[in-house]
């Protein structure tokens, strides 16, 4: 792989979940500046990086969000739970479109369709916010931005539509600066290349005088075109001047725009007549629709091809034949342009008083035929024919507001007072009231901040940035096991010494190869400690997760839960921190579904409607202990007693016995869920044995805190370091055994007669608690003979929870080891975890006590 | 040179770049109504368009590339 696109994936991840962190505080607390523009800018910065490779649906979808964000961080909107859906969602495709680069070394296939389809969405919000967001004088040039479409050439504009087909096409004005001849920009180059041209128009931006009073390197000019690409792909193209360049999604509609000079005659008068009643007849059966085509190209054959009406006939015969009467009521309006000759007025938009309400918004091409027509109908006319008009002006109304999803409910009475009081007034506010349908014809692409965002990188990246340098994991790794391998080494020098006294009667050779030993010791414990520090990892590597699931999940039970991380600066190994991931979403998922109660549930019980998941790290001594807590409903201990009996891992006396804690901790047992029915959020066949048993093969225990009625809390241990185990050896029937340091609470000498025998087992008062003893030998089949000693060497271990007393034949010496895990045909082997070498040489099995016991 | 000029009747040619936009530029200060051939232009740079669009010439051929034509239709057609 290209090395670049190698040091991209792991950044890119590293950004993207920065972001969905970041979006996630914001959904909380919106006015967080820190957050929003740490988000902005790990977005900002994963856009700009990808701009790098061969990714363009991934830099446009990230540019679409930079977008949002941006308008977020201006304060323009806010982050309500849809948009951050849409946001977390986009987040989540690019990193699928990360990990298909990291194996493909491209984007997946169809990611040019998902990248677009996200961004107009994201781009939806956005222009959904823009009416109020916008400063006024954006405003009103967003409101300009239909007015030059009409002096693209009437068939260009018909070629658009066609190719639209009813999609949204994409409108985009570039004005560039001045001074851009000298920097070596051809604008009209960029403009010839843009993606999609389907009409173009230039024109000059300022007034332009007598021709020598110009300066010709200087630019003057304004572009405007209308493309079929995606506002993401115009935007891509335009990124080096985005600042000079605005680009709007448009419907097709907006390009229907008759123009010519008003021609008259009866003609007409017959013409609209008779194709109003076909539309009529058209709806009620589809094949009638031809005969209104051919009125219309009978009625554009005696027409002069430059006069309005013969235009507005080219757009019927463009709108039917596309859709047929689908598209009946931008007909309609054009039918009445072509009854009144009275569009003249349309484009350029004239402001007529209707719009004093409103002056920032544009209305579109039916609703200025609306107003026209209401304009037309309060000029007098003959009395017979007033009864008529309304009502062509009613229905015109009427088809009008129910093809563009507006309630037709306040029509009616605005219809009366117009007739009865002529009073257009009620008309005209509901006509130009904003449609809801709007939000997707508004600009999409904000001007104004783009300098601020050319400044922000510097910013981001200043002295304040840890200098970081970036290892592939696998080199340390080889580190970690070659120092691990010198600590065992270095045991073999202390074994020597003891030889060199023992065997060959030097003292002082002796003394001199501890000596040795304890400087290797002491360089080998400082190379051990610097290259473990360099695999350590604060813990919020797994935790950033967490907020995400938690609302996801919290979301799907419809539950309302707030997740509190604390001490996320915990440090622990990277491998621990792995192993620990998929437990910890066990248990979290477990809180939420069985813990913590519905809103309903909690409001009844007189607790908060909002339930907490507390997920807290911290260090004890050489452990990482992460404790998960709600403050649900807790587990249900008779339940979970009544669960374990049925399932005959308990005799129900034994089960009686048990105290509370006990009985809650029967839930890390295969086969006891406190829960019938299985949910498809906990109950994927994952028990809390699997917890266990994941936390324990990582050389850690679990334990859960039980408070019924106030909630549980799940408490897990590890090792911070996986590496190096510590063991202590022990003497069993002549062979030499390990057994991890972690699980050692202590070790005693017993004399033979303080052991008590419990009907067939034995035990030992320790510190006035009961502990069962267990023999070493015996449980590992190894015949001991028969010891008589005074004493008894007692490891005490605590598995689970429990203390167990391990009687061995001696204790032997502590060592630093690394333990291999069994591997070959000694893989299957019970009762062992691993092997590790001793300083001679030999192999120790590692036992595992919880197997055993 | 890739633009000639015989008469009122200036024609351009080829590759028309930024360099050529102040010659042309004075040239047709000079020019009472210019009539423009662009039949043969391959790519102008928007200097040399903007000095064409603002000279109120005529156009005799448009440049047969549509979209520079496009950019052009400010100009109108010699009679």
């Amino acid at each position: 792989m290209n090395s670049l696109l190698a040091q991209f994936i792991p950044e890119a991840r590293d950004l993207i979940d920065r972001a969905a962190t970041g979006i996630l505080v914001l959904e909380g607390r919106p006015e967080d500046h820190a957050a929003i523009n740490e988000v902005f800018r790990a977005v900002h910065t994963l856009k700009g990086t990808s701009g790098l490779f061969d990714v363009g649906p991934l830099t446009r979808l990230v540019h679409a969000a930079e977008d949002l964000l941006d308008e977020a961080r201006a304060g323009g909107m806010a982050l309500n739970s849809e948009i951050v859906d849409g946001l977390l969602e986009s987040l989540d495709v690019v990193g699928r479109w990360i990990d298909a680069l990291e194996h493909q070394e491209k984007l997946p296939d169809g990611a040019e369709v998902e990248s677009s389809q996200r961004a107009v969405a994201l781009r939806g919000w956005l222009a959904g916010t823009k009416p109020n967001s916008q400063p006024a004088a954006a405003l009103a040039a967003a409101g300009r931005k239909l007015e030059w479409l009409v002096k693209l050439p009437e068939a260009e504009r018909l070629a658009a539509f066609k190719v639209a087909n009813g999609r949204p096409l994409t409108a985009w004005r570039f004005e560039p600066e001045e001074d851009c001849f000298f920097r070596g920009d051809d604008p009209l180059a960029m403009v010839r290349f843009a993606p999609g041209v389907l009409a173009l128009q230039v024109e000059p931006n300022q007034d332009l005088g007598a021709l020598d009073s110009l300066d010709p390197l200087q630019c003057w000019l304004t572009f405007h075109g209308v493309s079929d690409a995606t506002p993401g792909a115009l935007a891509e193209h335009f990124r080096y001047v985005a600042e000079r360049v605005e680009i709007v999604e448009i419907a097709d509609a907006d390009l229907v725009l008759p123009v010519g000079s008003r021609a008259d005659g009866p003609v007409f008068r017959d013409f609209t007549r008779l194709a109003r009643l076909q539309i009529e007849a058209g709806r009620l059966d589809p094949s009638k629709v031809a005969a209104l085509t051919s009125s219309i190209s009978t009625l554009a054959g005696m027409t002069a091809p430059a006069s309005l009406q013969a235009s507005a006939l080219r757009w019927c015969a463009a709108l039917l034949d596309g859709s047929g009467l689908e598209r009946a009521v931008e007909i309609e309006a054009l039918i009445a342009v072509i009854e009144t000759g009275n569009a003249h007025r349309l484009p350029p938009l004239a402001a007529p008083v209707a719009f004093a309400t409103d002056p920032q918004r544009e209305p579109n091409l039916g609703e200025r035929l609306a107003l026209e027509q209401i304009e037309a109908w309060l000029t007098p006319g003959p009395a017979d024919i007033a009864t008529g008009r309304f009502e062509a002006l009613a229905r015109t109304l009427r088809g009008l507001f129910l093809a563009l999803g507006r309630e037709a409910g306040e029509l009616e009475p605005a219809l009366a007072a117009l007739r009865h009081k002529r009073d257009a007034e009620p008309l005209r506010k509901l006509i130009s009231r904003p449609r809801p349908r709007e939000a997707a014809l508004t600009p999409a692409t904000p001007s104004a901040p783009a300098a601020v965002k050319a400044a922000e990188p510097a910013a981001a990246d200043g002295p304040g940035l840890p200098r970081v340098l970036r290892v592939d994991q696998g080199k340390i790794d080889s580190i970690v096991n070659l120092v691990a391998e010198l600590i065992v080494a270095k045991n073999s020098l202390q074994y020597l010494a003891d030889r060199a006294e023992r065997e060959h009667g030097s003292r002082a050779m002796s003394r001199e190869i501890k000596e040795a030993y304890s400087v290797i010791d002491r360089i080998t414990q400082g190379l051990h400690l610097g290259v473990m520090s360099v695999r350590m990892m604060p813990v919020n590597q797994v935790l950033q997760r967490f907020p995400r699931l938690v609302r996801d999940v919290a979301r799907a039970l419809g539950k309302k839960v707030e997740l509190v991380i604390e001490g996320e600066d915990t440090e622990a190994d990277k491998n621990v921190l792995e192993s620990l991931a998929d437990p910890l979403i066990h248990i979290v998922r477990n809180s939420l579904d069985h813990g913590v109660e519905t809103p309903a549930e909690r409001l009844a019980l007189g607790k908060p409607e909002q339930g907490t998941v507390r997920i807290a790290a911290r260090n004890e001594a050489d452990f990482v202990v992460i404790e998960v807590s709600d403050d649900g409903r807790g587990v249900d201990t008779a339940r979970v007693r009544e669960k374990a009996v049925k399932q005959g891992i308990l005799t129900a006396e034994r089960a009686e016995q048990m105290s509370e804690i006990e009985a809650a901790n029967l839930i890390f047992l295969p086969g006891v869920s406190t829960k019938d029915e299985v949910s498809d959020l906990s109950g994927r066949g994952v028990g809390m044995d699997v917890v266990r048993t994941t936390v324990v093969k990582a050389g850690g225990d679990v334990t859960l805190r039980n408070a019924p009625g106030r909630g549980s809390s799940v408490i897990i241990r590890l090792p911070l370091t996986m590496a190096v185990t510590r063991i202590v050896t022990v003497d069993c029937c002549g062979q030499l055994f390990g057994i991890p340091m972690d699980l050692i609470a202590e070790t005693v000498r017993l004399e033979r007669k303080s052991i008590q025998r419990v009907s067939n087992a034995e035990a030992f008062v320790l510190r006035n608690a009961i502990v069962p003893i267990a023999r070493l030998a015996e449980r590992l089949g190894l015949d001991s003979g028969e010891t008589q000693a005074e004493e008894e060497a007692v490891i005490v271990v605590n598995i689970g929870g429990e203390l167990v007393g391990v009687v061995v034949d001696g204790f032997r010496e502590r060592l630093e080891t690394v333990v291999k895990p069994l591997s070959g045909i000694l893989e299957g082997a019970l009762g062992f975890s691993g092997t590790a070498l001793l300083g001679d040489g030999r192999v120790l099995l590692i036992l595992d006590l919880a197997e055993i016991l | 040179m890739p633009f000639t000029i015989d008469g009122a009747r200036v024609r351009l040619e080829g590759h028309c770049t930024v360099e050529e936009a102040p010659e042309l530029f004075q040239a047709l200060i000079a020019i009472e109504r210019p009539r423009f051939d662009l039949a043969e232009v391959a790519h102008m740079h928007a200097a040399v368009a903007q000095v064409l669009i603002a000279s109120r010439g005529r156009l005799e051929q448009r440049p047969a590339e549509r979209t520079l034509a496009a950019c052009l239709a400010a100009l109108e057609m010699a009679p």
